[in-house]
């Protein structure tokens, strides 16, 4: 079971993920149209990526009251079924991240579906700040991260 | 262990759903009024709408209760609770005994003591039967009256005025939304609806509906000159369906009273949902709330509760959030100002955004907004934060286990719910 993992420290905010999942899952390139959503606040020199992390205990997956959200067998992502949505926006209000994003034109929600599998702002993420990875091999992918970061800062003279 | 379970919607389809995950054995009997599979009522005005077909209204799957191993009475309400014998009668005489009992019957719609209301063709929008009905009724140009001015109300005034029909919505409160949005906003609001040509009278009180000859209704509101209505739907509030609870056995207040645990005051009694007036996350005295959300998390308590497993409620924070006239309004938590909790209002014009955040000296406690479908994903993100202003764990608990994120999450959040509502709301040093 694999998930989208997000490395702040390497995100320039440069919104080709936007891009990609706006083209990709809607044929144009709207920022409106992403389910991932790149924050960039140039006061406080910080950048927030946001990408839905399908939760184990889902709220939006609990509160739906059309049935139109469920869990995929093959990804684990929780995927929308836009023929069922009425856009009641109820997950919008239960989702504690703010992943979950409405479709003005189709009057329904998007969401994260992991592309089936292969996730396309993963693909297309320049410096390489979003990984597809095993849940079990999240840690140690942190851990590589961290030691990385270590030293850089224990700076060894040859 | 015999369970059975009076009611067939959110609360009781949750708590079937939350004991059966504990419990696969303990055969469980389901008595409800209705006779259809569980439906959502939620989504009767998508149905009017024609957004969604009438199979659609199902929001479980057809054999929902056959997979969960329930037997069911459809069509069968419950007469009268024999406690002594644990046993529950039913309106065709059967006898059904039981271990432990689940109330979740839910409520009905109220009609407001106005003469002439009681007309049969004056109804609600309720069940899959009133909207089966109802479709049909809306139609172009004929005049509808819709008594009450809650979200309801307006969701069915919304839906009427798409289908061309000539719409008047009668609130006796000065106001549309009287329980979630103030004066201004409110005002905001009608003047919103208003504008489609849409009639809106509030601070009206009926002084009584006439049936015409002709076939149809005059409403006299007080101090106006009569209306014409072709159609009247009332949605003026619901009552907790209490009819068959003995409240001298069964301590009973506008609800059935439950504890943290969703017992009631005898044991082995549980109720959930519309019917049960349970603990508010705020504190204080335990409330009704009549919403789908507090129906889900009762129904999930009291399953886990009844089979074994010992959990315990915080309290329903409510919140809704529902769209009309091109407007969405949505609100959560506690949106009065008291001497510890301030409000800021976060404008913003160019984008139709109008809202109003409270905070106490610890953090967020509520808000509401008029804005647009994005901005309620704002609202996400204020709940797990007024959560955590309560100290609630379960604001960590929607953290999922093995979460993807890289850096300080909690800044993160702070600056994505920051980000997504206009012109900092800035809480008070």
């Amino acid at each position: 079971m694999k998930i989208i993992s997000i490395e702040l420290d390497r995100c320039i905010g440069c919104r080709n993920c936007e891009q990609a999942c706006s083209l990709y899952g809607r044929g144009g390139f709207h920022r409106e149209d992403s389910s991932i959503r790149v924050n960039i606040y140039p006061g406080e020199r910080f950048i927030s990526t946001l990408t839905c992390t399908q939760c184990d205990a889902a709220a939006c997956l609990d509160i739906c009251p059309a049935g139109a959200l469920r869990r995929s067998a093959e990804t684990n992502a929780v995927v929308v079924d836009e023929n069922r949505c009425v856009g009641c926006k109820m997950c919008l209000m239960a989702c504690p991240f703010g992943n979950i994003h409405f479709l003005a034109d189709k009057h329904v929600i998007r969401k994260c579906d992991l592309c089936d599998g292969d996730p396309k702002c993963v693909k297309f993420c320049m410096p390489g700040a979003l990984h597809y990875v095993e849940v079990e091999d999240v840690p140690q992918l942190r851990r590589l991260i961290v030691d990385s970061k270590l030293m850089r800062c224990l700076v060894i003279e040859p | 262990m015999n369970i059975a379970v009076i009611g067939s919607s959110a609360a009781a389809n949750s708590a079937l759903e939350a004991f059966r995950a504990i419990d696969q054995k303990s055969p469980v009997v389901l008595i409800s009024r209705e006779k259809h599979p569980p439906y959502s009522r939620v989504l009767l005005p998508y149905f009017l709408q024609g957004k969604i077909e009438c199979d659609q209204l199902f929001y479980r799957p057809a054999d929902f209760f056959d997979r969960l191993k329930v037997k069911t009475r459809l069509g069968r309400s419950v007469v009268k609770i024999d406690l002594p014998l644990k046993s529950l009668s039913l309106d065709n005489g059967e006898q059904i005994p039981f271990d432990k009992l689940l109330i979740a019957s839910g409520s009905s719609p109220v009609k407001p003591p106005i003469p002439g209301i009681r007309d049969e063709e004056i109804g609600h929008l309720w069940t899959i039967e009133d909207a089966v009905r109802v479709d049909p009724q809306l139609q172009e140009n004929k005049h509808l009256t819709i008594i009450g001015g809650g979200n309801i109300a307006l969701m069915l005034a919304w839906v009427a005025f798409q289908r061309k029909m000539k719409v008047t919505v009668i609130e006796w409160l000065p106001q549309v939304l009287p329980q979630i949005l103030d004066r201004t906003a409110a005002e905001r609001l009608e003047a919103e609806i208003r504008r489609t040509g849409t009639r809106v009278l509030t601070g009206t009180a009926i002084k009584k509906i006439e049936k015409q000859p002709q076939g149809h209704y005059l409403v006299f509101p007080a101090d106006q000159e009569p209306l014409r209505a072709d159609r009247i739907i009332i949605a003026a509030g619901v009552r907790p369906n209490t009819g068959f609870v003995d409240p001298d056995r069964i301590e009973t207040d506008i609800g059935i009273l439950v504890n943290d645990r969703m017992e009631t005051s005898v044991s082995d009694i549980y109720a959930a949902g519309d019917v049960a007036q349970g603990p508010l996350a705020f504190g204080g005295p335990c409330g009704v709330q009549a919403l789908w959300t507090t129906a889900v998390e009762h129904g999930r308590i009291a399953g886990a509760n009844m089979a074994g497993r010992k959990m315990s409620y915080p309290g329903s924070l409510g919140g809704s959030v529902s769209e009309f006239f091109h407007m969405t309004v949505a609100s959560l938590g506690l949106c009065r100002e008291t001497p510890d909790v301030i409000g800021r209002e976060s404008i913003d014009s160019k984008r139709g955004f109008y809202g109003k955040f409270f905070w106490r000296k610890d953090g967020p406690v509520g808000g509401w907004m008029l804005g647009s479908p994005e901005d309620v994903s704002a609202f996400g993100i204020l709940r797990a934060r007024i959560l955590k202003t309560l100290g609630r764990p379960e604001g960590e608990r929607a953290v999922p286990s093995r979460f993807a994120l890289g850096g300080d999450f909690a800044s993160d959040l702070y600056y994505n719910f920051l980000a997504k509502i206009p012109e900092r709301a800035v809480p008070p040093k």
